[in-house]
């Protein structure tokens, strides 16, 4: 028999070193839980990253700050007193959103995609307004996606105040 | 047929489940292969400090690359070669081996002794008295069973520096058996 062969024939003779292996094992699990807790503390960062994109993107789509991205201000003062009263409450709300402790950033990036519907449904209503500016019933979808937004954010947040949302809100700017 | 079934499927059930890393499944998969990991990186190493670091560097690196085994071979062919690079590269830090490049020196295949008078024990003496270079590549083409051109991706050197390491080192190996026939 040659070398090569015999070699082959005896493979697991040749496995004969032992080692303590609980002693490694126990370092690789500490290893494991090292790169799972930096793992998890890299996720958070970067879902609370991905939430105030999400949050930024929202309000730029809204359009409110100090005027800006508002180009429907010149041709429609009564939009811009609109956007002014709800957008001050949607932007405070959507602060509080990436200030709370009482969801995780995966439970919040997954509400604001939830709301991404009505971002889109405001874009579509404005582009309509830009082209009919005083279309009192785009103004009143425009007010109405506003309250939608608003109170989905309100409940997100406060949950036990459900059952304020029913009633009628005296302090609402419009009521067309 | 139907163990090497069972075997496979098991082994399937686990893998799935350290790709999800659950802590019990990962155990099971190193206290399978352990032993035998253990092994291939003492027989690089000859150390049983650097060999332990190896594999535990090693498994870090199976678990985490888990999700990327195509089972294009063996999983224990693809951890033996996770262990193998792990060990390679500490021995690498740990000595500064270098392998000079040389021309392949051509082995009269008559030359190859053949009997049963050696010993396992024979052979594992006989590679380590060998100069470390050459004690690696015979390692890794005669123990471990890669070819030439896997052993010199592993060590980063040329497919004939491989072959030629392996001849000078088998004439070693053969030279030091011989008076034991």
């Amino acid at each position: 028999m040659n070398l090569k062969d015999y070699i082959d024939n005896h493979k697991e003779e040749f496995d004969d070193q032992t080692f303590d292996q609980e002693m490694v094992w126990d370092k690789i699990d500490m290893e494991l839980d090292r790169k799972s807790a930096f793992s998890r503390r890299f996720l958070k960062i970067a879902a609370a990253v991905l939430i105030i994109i999400m949050a930024g993107t929202s309000l730029y789509v809204n359009g409110y700050r100090n005027g800006q991205n508002n180009i429907l201000n010149a041709s429609n003062p009564e939009w811009v007193e609109i956007e002014s009263f709800y957008g001050e409450q949607y932007t405070s709300l959507i602060s509080d959103l990436v200030k709370t402790d009482e969801y995780d950033d995966a439970t919040k990036s997954a509400f604001l995609r939830t709301l991404e519907a009505l971002d889109l449904e405001q874009v579509r209503l404005k582009n309509r307004l830009k082209l009919e500016p005083n279309n009192e019933e785009i103004l009143t979808a425009l007010v109405n996606n506003f309250k939608q937004q608003i109170a989905a954010l309100e409940l997100f947040l406060n949950p036990s105040a459900k059952d304020d949302h029913l009633k009628i809100n005296e302090n609402e700017y419009i009521s067309m | 047929m139907i163990n090497k079934t069972l075997i496979h499927n098991a082994e399937q059930q686990l893998i799935t489940q350290c790709v999800h890393r659950d802590r019990r499944a990962q155990k099971q998969l190193y206290q399978l292969y352990a032993k035998r990991m253990y092994n291939v990186a003492y027989r690089i190493l000859n150390d049983r400090g650097l060999a332990e670091d190896a594999i535990q560097e090693g498994f870090l690196a199976v678990f985490n690359g888990l999700s990327k085994f195509n089972q294009e071979s063996s999983l224990e062919t693809w951890m033996r070669r996770i262990m193998v690079n792990k060990a390679v590269q500490l021995l690498k830090k740990e000595t500064r081996l270098k392998f000079s490049s040389e021309e392949v020196e051509v082995m009269d295949e008559d030359e190859e002794i053949e009997s049963t008078a050696w010993s396992v024990e024979d052979i594992k003496k006989g590679i380590r008295s060998m100069p470390l270079g050459y004690q690696t590549v015979v390692n890794l083409y005669l123990i471990e069973g890669f070819d030439h051109q896997e052993i010199s991706q592993i060590l980063k050197i040329s497919v004939s520096t491989s072959k030629s390491q392996y001849h000078r080192g088998r004439k070693l190996l053969q030279k030091y058996l011989k008076p034991l026939i």
